[in-house]
């Protein structure tokens, strides 16, 4: 009998501690009193209602925070007040940033790093899947979260594709033949209707054609390029000669986004290359005239290689915050990436579904049946990269781009001008 | 300020000279504490890193719980000179505050010993403003000038190290020469064609608009507006009036048989694009200084040159011309110096681009600062860049005080 009640005193006592413990875990985290919480965020007025839809939900699940979200423009505006934030010492409690910026960001140390929150709320950060982990980790700490994500595609006008028996083309190797059929010209020789166009604005939208064929601009030892390399000069001049064919063109410089969406709406291209985010945006503005599709970019000349890169925004959490402050950011932190709201924003918007654990449940099959097209893109979700880490990125994928442009649409000699890039991309990986 | 006679040196009483000497004490305590934190903090001097160190572990626990900043530290070592991190902390955070307060004291006390009392007075009312100008104006130019011999990068301000002249060595003999010869004879020939608009532009419609009619009343209304509509709000407008698709300066010039450039995207006319919004900012406001000065010319002077024969196009050139150098001048010199500084315009139409074709000085240095985070090599071209406005300005007032009359 005795026996028995020491066992089962120590098995109360265990089960005590076990609690105890798990107490003491969150306690540190947990939000105990009211507190007035700010949101940097790039949300322009047409997310709106999206936006104070999901804070309202918050707010009733967390009545003791008060989040107050604040637009603060682009992310690059983002970028240049949150560097001024941070130098101050007077920061917003949760940012939105670009997930170009966390390579940055990490190697600075300016990003509350999520581990210990993440273990003392057991959220489960795998449920992401281990690019989207990767693409918002630094030195394997995870200093931020997914948030809307997004991934380079190909906009193609699906009615015109059923029409005239065009097929997207799935590797490199195809894009000559699908250019050649989706291409029109005028009497004069002019293009009539473009087969594609690439987003030269942004590095980001053409930079996997080249990845996906072995050509990185920052190699992995961080000092060197291979952007004038065999295969690069191959890509780059096969584009060149789409270019100067007339089969294609470079949108390059300012409106240049704007430019081509307008082009494609008014039937002026066939497909373009951008960000799946806008799906939405495409499919309103084509006023019906045609339905759109959203195909995977094209992969490597092996076949094998079908990589993509992660874009769109990511939510961090500034270290220098205050306890209190990161505490209930962490909370709204958790709201945003839950399964639940990831979903929200994928329907009413273009961005992905994150949560891996959506998939097969009643809410993610009937995002699908309102937009079928997405089917193509999320199906191929584990293809999604992170960026490339290497802090002077930016700047030498920017170097990379206006070489690019006149290359196409100066006319530029192809290798001399990727000679002369990789001597300055050299320089500033040295200088770094 | 005249050397005080021995009469008036008298008239210094037994109060001015206690608050002399008190000031005098009060100005060396805040001179050698704030130049010890300057040298804890900005300098990050090395004999004096292992306590800063501690100032800012302790910032860092405080701001993380929102509580005061709390413990002490021994300043000297062996118990010498223990003072609590907190005040340790505000005198680094405002070591330039508290340096300038120390001269200011210094300064009184030197003046109290050495001047009247109605003097005095007058120097408490200029010093606030001094002041003013001393902590927003000059000390962040010097401290431009510290941080370039820095590496300091702006995704991680603090700590810094010195490393002397590192970033010159960059500008002037290695990669940055390039970018920066280049964005000088671009920001150059901007600053020419503003120049060039702003004064024949501004001239030729104050001498349109000179006529005292209703109608012309109202076109002066309408060609200084543009001053007022913000410049990013004006840049996006013309983002789309000289857009190579949509445009409709494009649309304009084809129902004349004119195919037009896309006007921002092609490097051969991406700086024009720019001066056309320019042009349409600053020739408004040419016009309104211009015609002031004309009417202030006495017509005594057209009416003697009539009688003598002269027609319009001498009283306007032996007349009118030299009569408004001052104004000119003062236009000249103004715009010169806002025009080499332009940035927004070139931000919002074209960030420097395409390529670097519009990659004026203020952009390059904002790109060192905010895309590539190179605050120390940003502070390098801002200093030599600051020396070039200043010796081109010096230039340029030294010889218009020598050419121009000034008729009053």
């Amino acid at each position: 009998m005795m026996k028995k009640t020491i066992t089962m005193m120590l098995a109360a006592i265990m089960m005590l501690s076990v609690v105890g413990i798990a107490t003491t875990q969150t306690s540190k985290y947990d939000v105990t009193q009211p507190i007035t919480i700010t949101w940097w965020h790039a949300h322009e007025d047409q997310w709106n209602q999206y936006l104070n839809y999901m804070v309202e939900q918050f707010h009733k699940q967390n009545p003791l925070i008060t989040v107050k979200p604040v637009y603060i423009g682009a992310y690059a505006e983002i970028n240049t007040q949150l560097i001024a934030a941070v130098a101050s010492g007077d920061v917003p409690a949760l940012c939105t940033a670009n997930t170009s910026y966390p390579a940055s960001y990490g190697a600075a140390g300016i990003c509350e790093i999520l581990d210990p929150y993440i273990k003392a709320y057991g959220f489960d950060i795998a449920d992401f899947g281990e690019g989207l982990i990767a693409s918002t980790s630094y030195e394997g700490k995870q200093i931020c979260l997914p948030y809307l994500i997004s991934t380079q595609v190909m906009y193609y006008n699906k009615t015109m594709a059923d029409a005239e028996g065009i097929t997207m083309p799935k590797t490199f190797n195809e894009m000559e033949a699908f250019l050649k059929k989706a291409t029109i010209f005028n009497k004069d020789g002019s293009t009539a209707r473009y087969g594609a166009v690439f987003g030269g604005w942004d590095y980001w939208y053409y930079e996997m054609l080249y990845k996906n064929n072995g050509v990185e601009v920052v190699c992995k030892d961080g000092l060197t390029t291979d952007v004038n390399s065999k295969i690069s000069v191959e890509i780059t001049s096969k584009i060149k000669e789409w270019i100067d064919k007339g089969y294609a063109y470079y949108a390059y410089g300012t409106g240049a986004s704007a430019n081509m969406r307008q082009l494609f709406w008014d039937g002026g291209a066939f497909s373009v290359f951008h960000t799946s985010s806008l799906y939405d945006t495409y499919v309103q503005q084509t006023k019906g005239a045609f339905e759109v599709g959203m195909a995977w970019l094209p992969g490597g000349m092996d076949g094998k290689s079908f990589k993509s890169e992660v874009g769109g925004a990511a939510i961090l959490i500034p270290a220098v915050a205050s306890q209190r402050q990161k505490n209930a950011a962490w909370q709204f932190m958790m709201f945003m990436a839950s399964p639940e709201i990831n979903l929200y924003w994928a329907d009413k918007t273009g961005y992905f579904p994150t949560r891996q654990s959506v998939i097969g449940t009643r809410e993610y099959e009937k995002y699908l049946e309102r937009k079928p097209a997405m089917s193509n893109v999320v199906s191929m979700s584990s293809w999604i990269n992170p960026r490339n880490q290497h802090p002077a990125y930016d700047t030498v994928a920017n170097e990379w781009r206006h070489a690019l442009a006149r290359i196409f649409n100066e006319g530029a000699p192809v290798k001399a001008t990727l000679d002369d890039l990789a001597k300055t991309i050299t320089e500033i990986l040295e200088d770094f | 300020m005249s050397i005080q006679t021995h009469n008036e040196k008298q008239n210094i009483t037994k109060p001015a000279k206690i608050g002399s000497v008190v000031l005098f004490i009060l100005s060396l305590i805040c001179i050698v504490v704030s130049t010890y934190g300057y040298m804890m903090g900005d300098l990050n001097w090395e004999s004096l890193q292992p306590l800063a160190k501690k100032v800012y572990a302790a910032r860092k626990e405080a701001r993380s719980f929102e509580t005061p900043i709390t413990g002490t530290i021994d300043l000297f070592g062996e118990g010498r000179g223990t003072v609590p991190i907190a005040l340790v902390s505000v005198v680094m955070n405002n070591a330039v505050l508290i340096f300038l307060v120390g001269i200011t004291f210094l300064f009184n006390a030197i003046m109290l010993r050495t001047q009247s009392w109605e003097r005095m007075e007058d120097l408490f009312t200029v010093q606030p403003a001094v002041f003013f100008f001393l902590l927003f104006v000059y000390y962040p130019i010097i401290d431009l000038l510290r941080i370039s011999f820095t590496d300091m990068r702006m995704l991680v301000p603090d700590p810094q190290s010195f490393v002397g002249l590192k970033n010159y060595e960059w500008l002037f003999l290695k990669s940055g020469w390039s970018i920066f010869s280049e964005s000088l004879l671009i920001t150059i020939r901007y600053t020419f064609w503003e120049i060039f608009i702003t004064l024949v532009g501004g001239m030729l419609l104050a001498l349109l608009f000179n006529r005292m009619t209703r109608l012309f009343h109202a076109m002066r209304t309408i060609v200084f507006m543009p001053k007022y509509i913000a410049v990013s709000t004006s840049a996006i407008v013309f983002i789309w009036i000289l857009n190579g698709s949509y445009g409709i300066l494009n649309y304009l010039l084809s129902l004349v048989g004119i195919k037009g450039p896309n006007w921002l995207v092609d490097a051969n006319t991406a700086l024009t694009g720019i001066l056309f919004l320019t042009a349409w900012r600053v020739v408004g406001y040419a016009t309104i200084i211009y015609l002031s000065a004309m009417q202030g010319i006495s017509k005594d002077y057209y009416e003697a040159a009539a009688i003598d024969g002269a027609d319009a196009v001498h009283r306007f050139r032996y007349i009118t011309l030299p009569m408004l150098a001052p104004t000119t001048v003062f236009l000249f010199v103004t715009t010169f110096i806002a025009s080499m500084k332009v940035f927004q315009s070139v931000d919002v139409m074209t960030q420097g681009g395409p390529g670097t074709a519009t990659n004026v000085m203020v952009q390059w240095i904002y790109n060192l600062s905010f895309r590539d985070f190179r605050a120390a090599r940003a502070a390098a071209v801002s200093v030599v860049f600051f020396m070039i406005l200043l010796v081109c300005t010096a230039a340029t007032m030294r010889y218009t005080n020598r050419s121009v009359n000034y008729d009053s």
